[in-house]
């Protein structure tokens, strides 16, 4: 009365195709969630230290809803609620055959789940990007500012030239984690009828009954995708300069000595 | 080199002018680089500085000193804005800037050369790219001319082999002098040097000292806030001693080191002179 | 007194010595039917949160329902009482199979799968798959043949959906009521569940006017009752007993009983009950 695996039900005929569209459209909706959390993140960090207090509460309000919720919940809103608040023209636009917007292989990307889900997925990330953005910013030494300041940058130029690159250096790492994030909640989009991985195995169950190999499949590939991932982002990734400093802070400063006066 | 005369305006201090009168008369017009009139500034109810009346020449070579919290630091740092003037004016060649922002304050402010203690190089961009980014940014030199210039400018500090060094890599003297490069990109004619090896390792401070030296030979106005006695002696025009906010004594160094009039910097000297000696 | 460890222990063992000696007697039974009137009770597998075929009535707090009046109905041709045995559609077979229940009366579809492994009675249920589409859409079902179709995960819905039509695009969401507010958005054209069960779904919809079922059926499924293979005297009675109750009339009110139009899911009866 032993466990006996079966693979090759759920690697070969339609369970294998299931799997490989439903791998291809977590990956793609990663990509496109990733790529807006990117856009929302920076638009909102600076909103975030821009000097306007309107912008700034505004960019604060927008973390706490999206950080505070339950993305399920979010992508549950985006879909079966906002969706139908579209107008009537976007929607049957987006209903029609477009062949053009189907990716290899055979994913439909011009539909509502593909469109929700990376859109939810794409702000809920976003904040959370922001806020590890925001903290590596937070510990790039503040004479740094200062040095930028007394040459005669304008605030934006100080941000784009000295301050974010810094920012992004010190929270590489955490960020490359929060994109693993995304990639790993986009299981969640089955909620609202996208065939991604998750769903492609959960299908292969109920097809023909081989859960344990259905969802061993489907980590291991969830697996895959993370670690080539990390390692891609982590490798084009800011590193810190100075080969021989690896393991010194990023920028050398001397601490201050007690008693100096302002 | 000529001070402008100054008055006493404030109760129990004196101030000690100095320099040849010949020199005054020759330059008692000329508009000078930098003019404090009636400064203060105070953070909250912390007062830093009480009516600093200051006029440096173009070309001057001005050591600031003074005991701990005597708002040394403060006074350089209002020059440039890095802090704002609670009360008072400060001018630029002839030109109060108290009003001003945005570009005109950037415009002023690469006209105006900084070094820090920390010495706050750009921790991301080498040697080179620390020096030519003022230039590439704000003043929109084409990358060659900038990169050329920087070159230049580390040759002058000596430290051309290490353009290509990122800020990690570098000693604390080979970083200072990397960031006094930076503040000479711009072509100032002013800098100011906030306690520049006072973050240093003794045997790096000379490096530095020489290179400041050299500067203060070319005829840029400097207002350097420092411990190093020797540099004050040796390369400043004047000294400046500053207490609680106060400008106590002015002097050209000989007067100053060899006949202070003020008991206060008397103490001073002396406790910096011989600091194991009885109080 | 027996310590409380040691008790556990011995409720364990003498578990796992039950369930090993019920796989082991899965035995081919001499005749079921004689040991049922021989007990006195027909024991029946049926669903307990499954409306209208088997669901406990908040009132009596009996199971009630279409399977339970025909399982009723068996079990006084039988003469003997009847007992149910709540149970699940993953559990159902292997009850029988292992001789807990003498019969599965639970909305099982008559498939060659199934059939392999248990008999079947002739049909007392006839249901299929249907598409619920708004108000205004088309009626016919070839006019969906490229739509965009929203179904339940698990079900078998999708699979007939493609049979039919290769070049409809299946949506599938976590349950029947996502599916249907997704129609609601806009998200697909259209929704397909069993029959019955869009019936109950849109007859509680506070928009139901706005939808509509399409009279055409997908798929045919057949509900039958299930017994044990090898058992021809309770199969022949069973089928008897429900040819009779078609001709007089006794299918017919339990099917208005649970399917009628007072009912909260009305469908017309679309089948009669008839020998193979």
């Amino acid at each position: 009365m032993g466990i006996t695996f079966d693979f090759a039900d759920v690697l070969t005929g339609p369970p294998a195709r299931w799997l490989l569209s439903g791998f291809l459209t977590t990956v793609y909706v990663t990509i496109a969630g990733s790529v807006l959390a990117s856009v929302v993140a920076v638009i909102l960090m600076g909103l975030r230290i821009s000097p306007g207090r309107i912008g700034h509460y505004a960019a604060a309000a927008f973390v706490e809803v999206f950080r505070d919720t339950p993305v399920l919940v979010q992508l549950l809103i985006w879909y079966f609620a906002v969706w139908g608040l579209l107008p009537e023209s976007l929607r049957g636009f987006v209903a029609e055959d477009h062949p053009r917007a189907v990716w290899p292989v055979n994913v439909i990307v011009l539909a509502p789940e593909f469109l929700c889900a990376a859109w939810g997925l794409g702000l809920f990330i976003s904040v959370f990007l922001e806020e590890e953005l925001r903290a590596g910013l937070n510990a790039v030494p503040a004479g740094q500012r200062e040095a930028a300041m007394a040459q005669g940058l304008s605030n934006w130029q100080t941000l784009r030239f000295v301050l974010l690159p810094q920012a992004l250096t010190n929270a590489w790492q955490p960020l490359v984690g929060q994109y693993l994030n995304l990639m790993k909640t986009s299981s969640l989009a089955t909620g609202i009828g996208l065939a991604e991985l998750t769903s492609a195995a959960r299908r292969i169950e109920s097809y023909n009954a081989h859960a344990l190999e259905a969802f061993a499949v489907g980590t291991v590939l969830y697996l895959g995708l993370g670690v080539a991932m990390g390692q891609l982002l982590l490798f084009a990734g800011p590193r810190r300069p100075g080969a021989k400093a690896a393991d010194k802070p990023l920028a050398v400063a001397p601490m201050r000595k007690a008693g100096h006066a302002v | 080199m000529a001070i402008v005369p100054m008055t006493t305006r404030y109760a129990g201090s004196q101030t000690h002018i100095g320099g040849s009168a010949a020199d005054d008369a020759a330059s008692a017009s000329l508009t000078p680089a930098i003019e404090f009139r009636d400064v203060y500034k105070s953070f909250g109810s912390l007062h830093v500085l009480r009516g600093i009346n200051l006029a440096i020449a173009p070309g001057d070579v001005v050591a600031v000193c003074g005991p701990s919290g005597s708002g040394k630091s403060t006074l350089i740092r209002l020059i440039n804005h890095l802090e704002t003037v609670t009360r008072g004016e400060i001018f630029i060649n002839g030109v109060p800037t108290a009003t001003l922002r945005g570009r005109p304050l950037q415009q002023l402010r690469t006209e105006i050369g900084f070094v820090f203690q920390q010495f706050n190089l750009y921790a991301h961009l080498n040697a080179e790219d620390n020096v030519s980014l003022a230039l590439r940014k704000v003043r929109g030199v084409s990358n060659e001319k900038a990169r050329q210039r920087a070159a230049k400018l580390l040759d002058r500090v000596g430290l051309a082999d290490k353009a290509r060094q990122y800020p990690a890599e570098l000693s604390g003297g080979q970083q200072q002098r990397v960031a006094i490069a930076r503040a000479l990109a711009t072509d100032p004619k002013i800098v100011l040097f906030d306690e520049p090896t006072s973050a240093l390792d003794p045997e790096m401070t000379g490096e530095v000292l020489h290179v400041m030296q050299g500067l203060a030979k070319s005829g840029i106005t400097m207002m350097v806030v420092t411990h190093e006695m020797s540099f004050a002696r040796e390369v400043a025009d004047r000294v400046i001693f500053l207490d609680a906010g106060v400008i106590l004594e002015q002097a050209a160094p000989a007067d100053f080191f060899n006949a202070p009039v003020n008991p206060r910097v008397r103490r001073f000297l002396k406790q910096l002179l011989s600091p194991l000696s009885p109080g | 007194m027996i310590r409380p460890s040691v008790s556990l222990g011995i409720t364990l063992v003498a578990s796992l010595l039950a369930s090993l000696s019920l796989i082991a007697a899965a035995p081919a039974r001499a005749d079921d039917l004689a040991d049922i009137k021989a007990a006195g009770v027909l024991r029946v597998a049926t669903f307990d949160s499954d409306p209208p075929f088997g669901a406990v009535d908040p009132i009596s707090l009996d199971i009630v329902g279409y399977d339970v009046d025909f399982a009723k109905a068996i079990a006084a041709a039988l003469g003997v009482k009847v007992a149910f045995v709540a149970t699940n559609p993953a559990n159902r077979i292997p009850l029988l199979q292992s001789a807990r229940v003498d019969i599965i009366v639970a909305d099982i579809t008559i498939t060659p799968e199934r059939a392999q492994v248990i008999d079947f009675s002739i049909p007392y249920f006839l249901t299929g798959q249907q598409l619920l589409v708004p108000a205004a859409s088309p009626d016919k079902l070839d006019a969906y043949a490229n739509a965009r179709i929203g179904a339940v995960k698990g079900t078998t819905g999708e699979q007939e959906l493609t049979h039919r039509f290769p070049h409809v695009r299946v949506l599938a969401y976590d349950d029947i009521p996502l599916a249907l507010a997704s129609l609601r958005n806009g998200n697909v054209q259209a929704i397909t569940q069993d029959s019955t069960i869009l019936v109950g779904l849109l007859g509680l919809a506070p928009d139901k006017a706005k939808y509509k079922l399409l009279p055409e059926l997908l798929s045919r499924e057949e509900i039958g009752i299930g017994v044990r293979q090898g058992q021809p005297a309770l199969l022949n009675i069973v089928n008897k007993t429900l040819l009779d109750m078609e001709k007089d009339g006794k299918a017919r009110q339990i099917y208005d009983a649970w399917f009628g139009s007072g009912s909260r899911t009305p469908q017309p009866r679309q089948f009669k009950i008839v020998a193979d």
